[in-house]
């Protein structure tokens, strides 16, 4: 949640590991974060809403996540999305 | 006397906020989504209404893990427009209406429903993304808010979310709190979220068209029925960020049962969301 304010936007882009450590995050965490292994982060209870911050700071959006999630390439996660029909109006 | 002349629910997708920032609006992806927007938008300019409560959830912009109120409300003279990490939506301040939000506060209570205030307050997508479909024009740009507001939170972030009954039951409980209001003020109410959608672990990506359909049959036919449906399975068949649609029960509970719904939007999808709108009107 920090990483709504610009300064630490800043801060954790020049030095994440320690910005991190800062906020008491095990070296185990750390690597899921500087890894960007959301599903990793989410394993360890990470939350999805605040994990995201990163992907802000990434500037990727919600899809990337999700087919990281899935072990999926974007292009196969964006064809799984349009698979679904709705079957009641067409 | 104040009364709620009108409801709108709509999904609040960050993107679909993104798309009208960016005036993607008329791109082949989104078109189809903003074209089923423009009858929601004159329904709403019709309806004028003075004060607009917006039921929405805080997505760790305002709401830490530190503190997670279950449910919230505001009670500012400005809601600021937050920077969730991509900085601020260039969209204008939001205008509350203390005095509306106090009486609101003080009923509610009253009434056993103990909200968290908040006095100092900015607002993300979930609530921004919701008044500039219903309020701007096709890309959402408004000179400024015809309305003033009330954020109305819900957590639908960290567990354990409230259970859909006592979100119909919010409903009901700021229906007689407005209608309690002694100043003539029209209000709508804006239940946000939803429809079906996951965003974490190895189902992300998660729809499900006919969980929604019902849905929005029950919404205007049944909304008891909706009521009594477990917040775990609205997890389990709507997706686990589906959960959301509790908020949609806040806003249709503060009408009547048999309240008219004048229209209806369904679209697959916006990101990784399957978006959905009703407009109801109060008779």
């Amino acid at each position: 949640m920090s990483l709504t304010c610009p300064t630490n936007r800043k801060a954790f882009i020049a030095g994440p590991v320690g910005y991190c450590r800062g906020f008491g995050l095990s070296a185990e965490s750390i690597g899921l974060v500087t890894s960007r292994d959301w599903l990793g982060m989410i394993r360890s209870g990470g939350n999805i809403y605040y994990i995201f911050k990163l992907a802000a700071i990434d500037r990727v959006s919600m899809q990337h996540v999700g087919a990281q999630q899935n072990s999926m390439t974007l292009e196969q996660f964006r064809a799984k999305l349009n698979s679904v029909k709705d079957l009641n109006h067409g | 006397m104040a009364k709620i002349v009108g409801a709108v629910t709509t999904s609040h997708v960050p993107s679909i906020g993104i798309a009208m920032d960016q005036r993607l609006t008329q791109e082949p992806y989104w078109q189809p989504l903003f074209d089923g927007y423009e009858p929601a938008k004159k329904f709403v300019r019709d309806l004028a209404p003075d004060v607009t409560i917006v039921v929405y959830n805080d997505h760790g912009l305002e709401v830490s893990l530190d503190r997670v109120p279950t449910f919230g409300i505001g009670a500012a003279d400005l809601y600021g427009v937050g920077d969730e990490g991509w900085g601020p939506r260039p969209i204008p301040g939001f205008r509350g209406d203390p005095a509306f939000s106090w009486h609101l506060i003080e009923h509610l209570v009253a009434q056993h429903f103990d909200l968290m205030m908040y006095q100092e307050m900015n607002v993300d997508h979930g609530f921004s993304v919701p008044m500039s479909i219903a309020f701007g024009d096709r890309n959402g740009t408004v000179d400024s808010w015809p309305t003033r507001v009330v954020p109305v939170t819900v957590n639908t972030i960290q567990f354990p979310f409230p259970q859909p009954r006592r979100c119909f039951d919010l409903g009901k409980a700021i229906r007689r709190a407005v209608d309690s209001f002694p100043a003539d003020q029209r209000v709508l109410i804006l239940g946000t979220g939803g429809m079906s959608h996951q965003l974490q672990g190895e189902r992300a990506g998660f729809m499900r068209p006919e969980f929604d359909r019902m849905f929005l049959q029950k919404l205007r036919d049944d909304p008891q029925a909706l009521a009594r449906i477990p917040i775990g399975d609205y997890m389990k068949n709507a997706g686990h960020e589906g959960a959301e649609l509790i908020m949609w029960l806040v806003a249709r509970g503060a009408l009547d049962d048999d309240a008219r719904e004048v229209y209806r939007h369904y679209h697959l999808s916006a990101s990784l969301t399957a978006a959905g709108l009703t407009c109801y009107r109060k008779d």
